[in-house]
């Protein structure tokens, strides 16, 4: 195996398992609609980087920053539904990024750069992305393990945890900063259109297999989509974002219809075991 | 060390101490000309409340549904501001000082009720309630530990402490969060209709329970319920509530 293929494989298995874990939170949370935002806020921060020549991760990132930020000073101000002006911001930043890609000087390297925002690339990982993902990958578990009771409180029942006095807002927050940095660091690897395909797949797929252990379930789904998709997408020659995503969508799908034929069965046993009870009280 | 830690003279002394502020001596919850509404709602859900609760009383709110009994409690713990008038809770004012205050309060909601893919144990949601005090990596101590199961057996629930509390019934699920509001040691305890799915038998119980918290711990307690029966024998103050106003405000002596 070469270097890049190595390298391609560590980053998609950082980008899968952070995405996995943070959306198994991100849902739990009820934000999940603010982590579709931060997705693709990311891709016009990317966009403009192409105009204005600067580092795509930065303006990703600052990007994704002010959008949330944004939504939730609106929210807080004026009492809009925070999932209205959400997704009017994602139409928004949507198609501000993709005017800004069509605009954009249509040299070679910026037709390279643009494809490589929208749909990924195997080039885009460095050593240097991998260390600030292995960095993050490192902080989320302690900060996890740090607040264990916290966290459990607010995912048990966030209002109530915020009526008892836990810090419900502070959590929320740096949940939201972790999920921006990931996003903003993993949007050339996996591109700005399915990245939350990442996020949301694995965290979905995991909510069937256990509640308990989800966000690890969800990680390790997440890691697992990045494995076979960076193998197909190299043994196939196909696009890595997309490839990517189409196995965490079938690993979706396939824990659906795992799930679903695990409660017909079980549905099946409980009525069972209730009409032979009852014909032997009959006897 | 927080709640009824401690002998009931210092915590007399400590909660004395709390009412150099608003609301006067000896009042946990004082409501001058307030109402309020809910955001994006265009009624007023509670309109010109005065009421004044003493410390260490068991207050019953009363009245039909809609009337804003919850409303209150949502009020008293700093989710909802008053568009007019004054309002302290435990001697700070509110909703400025919600973070202090809800540090000292514990709130059990209506409808508590969780199907069975919830899988925190009882034990684990019980101890939940201690998490806004717990420093980073903190777990919980052993003398906290002997509380939950001191405190789950007087509600007849210490067998359950393993079990997922999504398999409970309504009711046992309610005596968990109970627990969980006991536990925090508080001196403040609201309780919205904390008998809906409990049967008679252990409605008594709770009843005992409750007046035996506030005797030894002197702790206050307002319980928002439609039944008044047999609540009635330990309560001080009955508050009826009727389209948001209160409409009778009763002493029992
Ligand atoms: N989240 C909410 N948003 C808007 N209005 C609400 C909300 N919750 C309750 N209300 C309204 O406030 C009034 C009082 O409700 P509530 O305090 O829940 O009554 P109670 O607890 O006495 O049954 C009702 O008219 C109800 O429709
Ligand atoms: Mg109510």
């Amino acid at each position: 195996m070469t270097l890049i293929v190595i390298e391609t494989m560590i980053g998609a298995v950082l980008a899968g398992s952070l995405c996995g874990s943070l959306g198994v939170y991100l849902d739990r949370m009820n934000l999940l609609t603010l982590g579709f935002v931060i997705a693709h806020a990311a891709l016009a921060g990317a966009a403009l980087s192409i105009i204005f020549r600067l580092n795509t991760e930065l303006l990703a990132f600052v990007t994704s920053l002010i959008t949330v930020s944004f939504i939730e000073l609106v929210c807080a101000k004026f009492n809009v539904k925070r999932d209205l002006i959400a997704m009017s911001l994602f139409a928004l930043t949507s198609s501000l990024g993709m005017l800004a890609i069509y605009f954009a000087p249509t040299t070679t390297l910026t037709a390279q750069t643009a494809s490589l925002i929208l749909w990924g690339s195997i080039l885009a990982m460095t050593i240097g992305k991998i260390i600030l993902l292995t960095l993050i990958m490192i902080a989320l578990v302690i900060y996890i393990m740090a607040f264990k009771v916290q966290i459990n409180a607010i995912l048990f029942d966030r209002k109530l945890a915020e009526a008892e006095g836990v810090k419900v807002t502070l959590h929320a927050t740096i949940f939201i900063l972790i999920t921006t940095l990931t996003v903003s660091l993993i949007l050339r690897l996996t591109g700005s259109f399915l990245v939350f395909s990442l996020i949301y797949n694995s965290a979905m797929a995991a909510s069937q297999i256990s509640r308990k252990k989800q966000a690890i379930v969800g990680g390790a789904l997440g890691a697992l989509a990045g494995v076979i998709g960076v193998i197909i997408s190299f043994k196939a020659d196909t696009p890595i974002g997309a490839t990517i995503a189409l196995i965490s969508s079938i690993i979706l799908f396939t824990t659906l219809a795992l799930a679903a034929i695990r409660d017909i069965k079980k549905r099946k046993r409980i009525i069972s075991i209730q009409l032979t009870v009852s014909s032997n009280h009959q006897k | 060390m927080r709640g009824y830690v401690g002998s009931s003279k210092e915590i007399k002394g400590e909660s004395n101490k709390l009412f150099r502020g608003g609301g006067g001596r000896g009042i946990a919850i004082h409501a001058k000309n307030v109402s309020t509404a809910y955001p994006r709602s265009n009624d007023v859900a509670l309109r010109n409340i005065n009421v004044d609760i003493p410390l260490h009383s068991i207050s019953l709110i009363t009245g039909p549904n809609g009337s804003g009994k919850t409303t209150f409690l949502e009020l008293v713990l700093g989710f909802l501001k008053p568009l007019t008038g004054k309002l302290y809770v435990l001697g700070y004012e509110m909703p400025r000082n919600a973070g202090k205050v809800r540090l000292q309060v514990s709130y059990l909601p209506q409808n508590f009720m969780r199907d069975e893919r919830e899988a925190y144990s009882v034990e684990e949601v019980v101890l939940m309630g201690l998490a806004p005090y717990y420093a980073p990596f903190q777990k919980p101590s052993r003398e906290e530990l002997r509380i939950v199961r001191e405190v789950t057996r007087k509600l007849g629930i210490e067998d359950l402490l393993d079990h997922p509390i999504g398999i409970l019934s309504g009711g046992q699920q309610q005596k968990v969060m109970l627990a969980r509001a006991l536990v925090r040691k508080p001196k403040l305890i609201l309780l919205d209709e904390p008998f809906s799915s409990i049967d008679r038998d252990s409605r008594g119980e709770i009843i005992e329970l409750l007046n035996g918290i506030r005797k030894d711990y002197h702790a206050t307690i307002l319980i928002v319920t439609h039944i008044l029966s047999d609540v009635t024998s330990i309560a001080d103050l009955v508050i009826e509530l009727r389209n948001g106003e209160v409409v009778k405000k009763e002493w029992i002596s």
